[in-house]
């Protein structure tokens, strides 16, 4: 073992973690993308009531209808992060499991802005819908499941399809940068299944137990959670075995 | 002795059998690189250059055998990871991202890196700081690669063909900011390049791979010193070399150039000379065209 040469520490002070340095780096890029999302959703949420306060009444959320978007588009943009970002991770000197951490990190964060602005969107469309004299109708998500409006509830729905959908993202792209295409993609059933489990449980009829009731809510939570949890435990295990190739010049 | 030594055992590197052809990329290969040195790591084409520096920085994992980075194996190893910089041809920075932002971000992870020398880089190869790697030529890709790998200043630095589409007035200041940064922070520095005519001056000791092996590892002095080109009438050069290690031998008419391999004693020397024979030296590039010859006189 030798004497490495000396560290010095940055010119702004102490040098923080690989993991916090990751995660506030990655979610810098992330919630600019998501603001300009969040832009476009509020530019057409206002249009289409402001077109339709000329033509008919509605009875029902526009804003329900964009769920799945909450589920795909985060999802996509941890795709990137998992398969675009790994070879620049290393070659800083970071390790793969840094990143992991840090991928978790943000998606917990990211879902947490996203879910939160999204569900404060709804609140403020029940809020124009009533001064239009509108009914606010509210068929999907755990809200639709349960038959009443409850703030706590469209929180939790939102911040939990956004979170599934951002694991399920890192999952695919983990697999699809660590196996040939043809073995990732006969494991898509597998690894996107986070965000079709959150898709299918936060928001479908089911019957009894994962009924609408407050038991079969709690457990359709409960369940999305677990699936979850598990889709973070893999996406790190895969992750963290796998080779960083050259990138195409 | 400041810099990461470097010791490799029996190293195997099989790339998966789904790869059209499957590969054998490193071969039982065996390897100690001291500390504080500028090492040159030269091989032809496919010969396991770019697997084997890709190894020691935790790119990849070996398939068998070890690898010690300062005592160390390196994969997933913070402490270790963290004072290993490889710099690839393919370049490993962020396409979209900025080269100042780039800077920053590295500024941030690496405990060594030095943002003010990167800065005077970028402006030698006349780098905008605005502009982001997919923008530039491939030049200035390579350029901002050895801005990275100098600026990290990495205990152990690997700069793997980092010169590719530079220019020669970009190749040559890269070499004098080496040489002068390499002086003033010693570490360990490997450079492996295709260029040897442009890059043996700088090296101190030199591996030759060959088909994911170690054809020689030996001081770059030594090894210049081991070649000698024979030049002479056929018949005189053929009996002088009886015995002796040639590695190639082109003739023209009757008289015949031959490089031989091995120091030669001073008794060999006035042989030659009373047989008519002229000794040269063998440059580095032509040593090693010779030893990694496919139809070798071996």
């Amino acid at each position: 073992m030798t004497a490495a040469t000396p560290s010095r520490t940055s010119a702004a002070g102490a040098r923080p973690g690989a993991v916090v340095a990751t995660a506030s780096y990655l979610l810098r890029t992330q919630l600019r993308v998501v603001a300009w999302a969040l832009a476009l959703v509020v530019v057409g949420l206002a249009v289409t009531v402001v077109v339709l306060e000329r033509v008919q009444p509605m009875e029902v959320s526009i804003l329900q209808f964009g769920r799945q978007g909450l589920v795909w588009f985060p999802f996509s943009l941890m795709v990137i992060v998992a398969t675009a970002y790994l070879g620049p991770h290393v070659a800083m000197g970071l390790t793969r499991r840094s990143l992991g951490h840090a991928a978790i990190l943000v998606a917990g964060a990211t879902a947490l802005v996203l879910g939160t602005a999204v569900a404060a969107l709804m609140v403020v469309e029940r809020g124009v819908y009533g001064a239009l004299g509108w009914e606010h109708g509210i068929d999907a998500g755990l809200v639709g499941l349960s038959g009443s409006w409850s703030v706590p509830l469209l929180l939790v729905d939102h911040v939990l399809l956004v979170l599934a959908g951002q694991v399920a993202g890192l999952l695919v792209g983990a697999a699809y940068k660590r196996w040939h295409w043809t073995v990732a993609t006969l494991a898509l059933p597998v690894t996107v299944s986070p965000a079709l489990v959150a898709s299918v449980l936060l928001d479908g009829e089911l019957g009894a137990p994962v009924d609408g009731s407050a038991g079969g809510v709690a457990l359709r939570v409960t369940l999305v959670v677990a699936t979850t949890l598990v889709a973070a435990v893999a996406y790190l295990a895969v992750q963290r075995r796998t080779a960083v190739a050259p990138a195409a010049t | 002795m400041s810099g990461f030594s470097v010791e490799v055992r029996d190293l195997t590197v099989r790339y998966p059998a789904w790869r059209r052809p499957a590969t054998t990329a490193l071969d039982g290969l065996s390897l100690t690189l001291e500390p504080g040195r500028l090492h040159g790591l030269l091989g032809r084409n496919g010969s396991g250059k770019t697997t084997l520096l890709s190894v020691l920085a935790a790119f990849r994992r070996p398939t068998a055998g070890a690898v010690l980075v300062d005592g160390e194996d390196p994969w997933e190893n913070a402490r270790v990871m963290s004072g290993v910089c490889l710099v690839r041809e393919s370049g490993d920075v962020q396409g979209e991202v900025r080269l100042r932002d780039t800077v920053r971000l590295l500024e941030q992870v690496r405990p060594t890196f030095d943002r003010s020398f990167a800065e005077s880089l970028m402006d030698t190869f006349e780098l905008d700081p605005r502009a982001t790697p997919t923008s530039l030529s491939r030049g200035k890709r390579s350029a901002f690669g050895v801005v990275v790998g100098l600026a990290s200043r990495a205990p152990l630095t690997l700069l793997d063909e980092v010169h590719l589409g530079m220019d020669a007035p970009s190749r040559y200041a890269f070499y004098d900011a080496l040489l002068a940064d390499y002086v003033e922070h010693p570490r360990t520095v490997v450079l492996s390049s295709h260029l040897i005519d442009e890059v043996q001056r700088m090296l101190e000791h030199v591996v030759v791979l060959d088909r994911g092996r170690v054809l020689l590892a030996d001081d770059a002095d030594d090894l210049r010193a081991s070649g000698t080109s024979v030049v002479g009438p056929d018949t005189a050069v053929d009996a002088f070399v009886a015995g002796r290690r040639v590695l190639s031998r082109r003739s023209l008419g009757r008289t015949v150039q031959v490089t031989v391999f091995g120091r030669l004693a001073p008794d060999d020397v006035a042989a030659a000379s009373a047989a008519g024979l002229e000794l040269g030296p063998v440059d580095l590039q032509d040593l090693f065209v010779d030893l990694t010859a496919k139809e070798g006189v071996r």
